[in-house]
């Protein structure tokens, strides 16, 4: 056999391609169809379209910050946020993300609120599974980039009028994060 | 050209392909880690691109009211290739290799959406995993929705050369056509 070209081999390209929504719509349809085939609960659901949602997340993460930012990660957790929030929501849903907030009486939690996402204006939550957000894809590809950065954290999705993910850091990301402000003044 | 710069204003909503590819390698690769054999996973795919054809089929229909009624398998090759392809992978594709009296044909994709960024183990398709099955599964639902029976199969690929899906077109099943209605 002849010695094929790998992957690796090729150029990574510039990422402009696009696609019909609705074959997305589709294919995720069937993947959360899936999901919940596989899973007994609800919670089930969550954690798998979440798992999925990472898979991506760590690729992504990667070919965004080599494309846009020329290999340079963010350091600090506000600027990893807004770059969430910003280029790596243009990147995968062709838009910013709504709002960016902090609880007041948490320190380690975040919200990234998006009025109407993306995955789930296809989806029709029937009413015995009414918490089911399938917002848990994007919530997983949040957890997963902030993961790789390193900042470690638990990502989940909430519904109130509009999704909310609720991004929970670890204390020891906060700690180190003040450390850091600290070290600069 | 008319009915296609028409096409793409009736339906302009695009989003990003690497969201597309990954989010369907996320889902194979979880696939595999639930069933055992690569072949379970195959037949999965196809079932999952039949049912995505089959919406796909209405959502095409809706859209391109202009596309006319296929009477041999020319035609629905040449839908499949100049409307139905084009419009939900974003990519060209040719149509060759007829035989068996033009029952049977190939499709060539001229880029793969799903492969984009994804390089498939070679031990994953020796043991019977393919990838593209999902297209494969798309095309046939949407034939059987409007009342083709085809089967249709992703030929393995090697990672040089295009996507080729094989379709036999078996049969006009029974009811394609509603009573009293002949045009």
């Amino acid at each position: 056999m002849a010695k094929t070209t790998g992957i690796l081999d090729k150029s990574l390209s510039r990422g402009k391609t696009e696609i019909n929504l609705s074959t997305f719509a589709v294919l995720f349809s069937e993947m959360v169809l899936y999901a919940q085939n596989r899973s007994e609960t609800v919670t089930d659901i969550h954690d798998r379209i979440a798992q999925y949602g990472k898979q991506v997340g760590y690729r992504m993460f990667d070919i965004i910050t080599l494309r846009e930012k020329g290999y340079k990660r963010e350091t600090k957790l506000l600027g990893m946020l807004m770059f969430i929030k910003s280029t790596v929501w243009k990147n995968l849903f062709g838009k910013e993300a709504d709002k960016l907030e902090r609880l007041n009486d948490d320190h380690c939690t975040y919200l990234l609120i998006e009025k109407d996402p993306l995955v789930n204006t296809y989806i029709s939550v029937p009413k015995d599974k009414g918490v089911l957000n399938c917002a848990a894809f994007a919530a997983g590809i949040i957890e997963a980039i902030l993961e790789s950065a390193s900042f470690k954290c638990k990502v989940t999705a909430h519904w109130h009028n509009e999704t909310a993910y609720v991004i929970q850091f670890e204390e020891s990301v906060i700690a180190r994060e003040n450390a850091l402000l600290d070290s600069n003044r | 050209m008319s009915s296609k710069t028409k096409q793409n204003l009736a339906d302009s909503k695009k989003m990003s392909a690497e969201l597309f590819c990954l989010t369907y390698g996320a889902m194979v690769t979880e696939m595999l880690k639930d069933y055992e054999d690569p072949k379970d996973v195959t037949i999965q795919l196809d079932k999952m691109g039949f049912n995505m054809g089959s919406r796909l089929a209405d959502d095409f229909l809706a859209k391109n009211a202009n596309v006319p009624r296929c009477v041999d398998t020319r035609q629905i090759a040449d839908v499949l290739c100049r409307n139905a392809i084009p419009c939900y992978l974003g990519v060209n594709a040719t149509v060759t290799n007829w035989s068996n009296g033009d029952r049977d044909f190939s499709i060539i994709l001229e880029s793969n959406p799903l492969t984009e960024l994804v390089q498939v183990p070679p031990h994953l398709i020796s043991a019977g995993l393919s990838y593209s099955q999902l297209i494969a599964g798309a095309i046939r639902g949407a034939l059987e929705a409007v009342h083709f029976k085809v089967f249709a199969s992703a030929v393995p690929e090697s990672s040089n050369s295009n996507t080729e899906i094989r379709i036999r077109f078996d049969q006009v099943l029974k009811d394609s056509i509603p009573a009293g209605e002949d045009d």
